[in-house]
C-alpha cells in the first residue's frame, strides 16, 4: 500500500519559487479553492463502491496531486478537485482489475460544473469557512483560547503559552487537538 | 479490510495535524524536521493529509497571510486569558518587552458575528452601536465591550460614544471616541467613511487621522510601511446617501441600474437580472427599501417603462 513521493525534499513540486512562498501560496489556494468543496467531493466518493482505497485515502491523494498544480493555472478548484478523485478511483480499481462501466462515473452525474454564478460560488464557499471558523469558537475552553490567540490575533505559541500559563508543548497539543476536533469529516452534516 | 483502511487514513490524518502543531512553532528542531520529511516520503498520502490540514488550519486565519505576518508585529496588548496567570521573573520581563503584558485577568470568550444576504444587523455594546452589513464578518469580545473587535470582511457602522472603540483589520488598527464612521474590509482594500468624530489609524507605529467628514481608502499593503491612502471630503448632502445602507435603505442620486441592482444582490437571495446595457446604464432617483427587491423592480418597469418578468419565486428579469 506505500506509494513513495516523487517530490523534493519537503515533498512539495519542484519550482524557481522560493520554498517559503510556494507553501504559504498553495496552502491559501488549497483552503480557498479546494477544501471548501471537500465535502462535495466526499459525498459523491460515498456514493461509490471503491475498490481498494477509502474516501478519505482518495482525498488524502487528490490533496498531493492537486499541490502540484500552479494556482493561477487553475481556473477552476471544484472541477479540478472533482476530475482528480474521479481518476483516481478508476486508477485504484484498475490496479485490482476492476474496471468502471462508463456511466458509473458518468461526468454529468458528479455535478462537476457548479452551476452557480461565480459571485454565488464564492459566497458558498466563503460561507463554508465560516462555518468552520465557527467551529472553531466552539472547541473546549483551553483549546479555543489557543485557537484565538493563534488564529484570531496571531500571537506566537512562545506568546500563547505566556498568557495561559502553559508549555509549549502544551500549546502545540492544544493545536493538534484542535484540529482533531475540527476534522471536516467528523461533521454529522458531512459538511464543512 | 475498509474499516483497517478507514483507520489507517484516520491515524494519517492524526499525525497531520500533529505536524501542523509542530511546524507551526517559530522554532522547529532539525531532528524534528527530518522526522517530518522521512514520514512525508513514507506515503503520498502523508504529503496529503498534511496539505488537508494545513489548508484548515489556514483557512481559520482571520486575515490574509501576509497581512497577518505585518499584523503580527503589532499584537493587540490587552486580550487577557487567566488560566493560571504566572507571568513572573524573567518570563514577565520579557513579556513587558514585547508589549504582552495581559491587562485582564478574566477569561475571555470571542464571539463570530456573520451576516448572510440579510439585513444589516445591529448590536448595542456598552459605550456604543455596532451595526454589520449583510456579508460581513467580524470577531467580537463577547463581555460587551467595544475593543479588540477583529473586522474580517464586508462593512460594519461604528458608533461610539466617550467610550473609546479599538477595531483591528487587515494589519490596521483604529481607533476612535464620540466617533460615527462605516468600515469597509475587502481584502487588501479597507475604507472608513467618517461622518462624525476622529478616528485614529494605525500601522506599525506609524498612525494618521481620518477627521469626519471624509472618505478615506487605502491598500493595506504589508509591503508599504505606514499609513498611506488617500482622503476625500464628504458632501453633506452625500452622508444621507452612504449611511442609507444601515437601515437596509438605498438612496439613488441619478445613479445606474446597474449599481442599484449590484446592491439588492447583497441583501436578498432574489436575483434580479437586466437585459441589456443599455438599460443597466439608465439612471434613476429615489430611496428603496433593500430588503423588497420586487418593490423596487415594480417601479423601475413603471419609471422606465420597461418589461418584468419572473421566471421563478427568486429571479426577476427586466427587460
Amino acid at each position: 500500500m506505500t506509494q513513495k513521493t516523487s517530490e523534493n525534499m519537503q515533498g512539495f513540486p519542484a519550482s524557481s519559487e522560493p520554498a517559503g512562498v510556494l507553501r504559504e501560496e498553495r496552502f491559501r489556494w488549497l483552503a480557498a479553492e479546494i477544501l471548501p468543496h471537500e465535502a462535495a467531493v466526499r459525498q459523491w466518493l460515498y456514493r461509490h463502491r471503491l475498490v481498494n482505497a477509502t474516501p478519505d485515502d482518495i482525498i488524502q491523494e487528490c490533496y498531493a496531486r492537486l499541490c502540484a498544480w500552479s494556482p493561477d493555472q487553475v481556473v477552476n478548484g471544484r472541477a479540478l478537485f472533482f476530475h482528480c478523485a474521479r481518476n483516481l478511483m478508476v486508477e485504484h480499481a484498475r490496479k485490482a482489475r476492476v474496471e468502471y462501466l462508463d456511466r458509473d462515473l458518468d461526468p454529468g452525474e458528479i455535478d462537476i460544473a457548479d452551476t452557480s454564478p461565480p459571485p454565488d460560488r464564492i459566497l458558498a464557499a466563503r460561507e463554508e469557512l465560516n462555518r468552520l471558523k465557527g467551529k472553531m469558537l466552539g472547541l473546549p475552553t483551553l483549546c479555543r483560547d489557543v485557537f484565538v490567540m493563534r488564529k484570531i490575533y496571531n500571537l506566537s505559541h512562545e506568546q500563547i503559552a505566556l498568557r495561559l500559563g502553559i508549555s509549549r508543548r502544551s500549546v502545540r497539543r492544544e493545536v493538534a487537538r484542535g484540529l482533531d476536533l475540527l476534522d471536516i469529516k467528523n461533521d454529522g452534516q458531512d459538511t464543512i | 479490510m475498509n474499516e483497517t483502511f478507514s483507520s489507517m487514513s484516520d491515524h494519517r490524518a492524526t499525525q497531520a495535524n500533529a505536524w501542523v502543531s509542530i511546524l507551526d512553532a517559530v522554532s522547529v528542531s532539525d531532528a524534528d524536521r527530518r522526522r517530518f520529511d522521512a514520514w512525508l516520503q513514507e506515503d503520498v498520502r502523508n504529503l496529503g493529509a498534511y496539505l488537508r490540514a494545513q489548508a484548515i488550519f489556514r483557512s481559520l486565519d482571520y486575515m490574509p497571510g501576509a497581512i497577518a505576518a505585518a499584523a503580527g508585529r503589532s499584537a493587540p496588548a490587552e486580550i487577557g486569558t487567566g488560566r493560571r496567570q504566572v507571568l513572573a521573573g524573567a518570563a514577565a520581563l520579557a513579556a513587558c518587552f514585547s508589549g504582552l503584558v495581559a491587562t485582564r485577568s478574566t477569561s475571555e470568550r470571542i464571539i463570530l458575528r456573520k451576516t448572510a444576504r440579510e439585513a444589516p444587523g445591529r448590536f448595542f455594546l456598552p459605550g456604543g452601536l455596532i451595526t454589520m452589513d449583510s456579508l460581513s464578518m467580524a470577531y467580537f469580545p463577547s463581555q460587551g465591550h467595544m475593543s479588540d473587535i477583529q473586522m474580517v470582511s464586508g462593512r460594519m457602522g461604528v458608533q461610539t460614544s466617550s467610550r473609546p472603540v479599538r477595531i483591528m483589520t487587515g494589519g490596521l488598527v483604529l481607533h476612535a471616541a464620540d466617533a460615527d464612521f462605516d468600515l469597509s474590509a475587502d481584502g487588501r482594500n479597507i475604507s472608513i467613511v467618517a461622518y462624525r468624530g476622529t478616528v485614529a489609524v494605525s500601522r506599525h507605529g506609524a498612525s494618521r487621522t481620518v477627521a469626519g467628514p471624509c472618505v478615506f481608502s487605502m491598500v493595506s499593503d504589508p509591503a508599504i510601511e505606514g499609513v498611506g491612502g488617500r482622503a476625500r471630503e464628504l458632501a453633506k448632502r452625500d452622508m444621507a446617501v452612504n449611511r442609507a445602507w444601515r437601515d437596509a435603505r438605498i438612496v439613488l442620486d441619478d445613479a445606474p441600474l446597474r449599481d442599484a441592482v449590484a446592491q439588492f444582490a447583497r441583501y436578498s437571495e432574489t436575483r434580479m437580472l437586466v437585459a441589456s446595457p443599455t438599460m443597466s446604464a439608465q439612471r434613476l432617483t429615489g430611496t428603496f427599501d433593500l430588503l423588497r427587491p420586487h418593490y423596487f423592480a415594480k417601479t423601475v418597469q413603471m419609471l422606465l417603462r420597461c418589461q418584468l418578468t419572473e421566471p421563478d419565486a427568486r429571479t426577476i428579469i427586466l427587460s
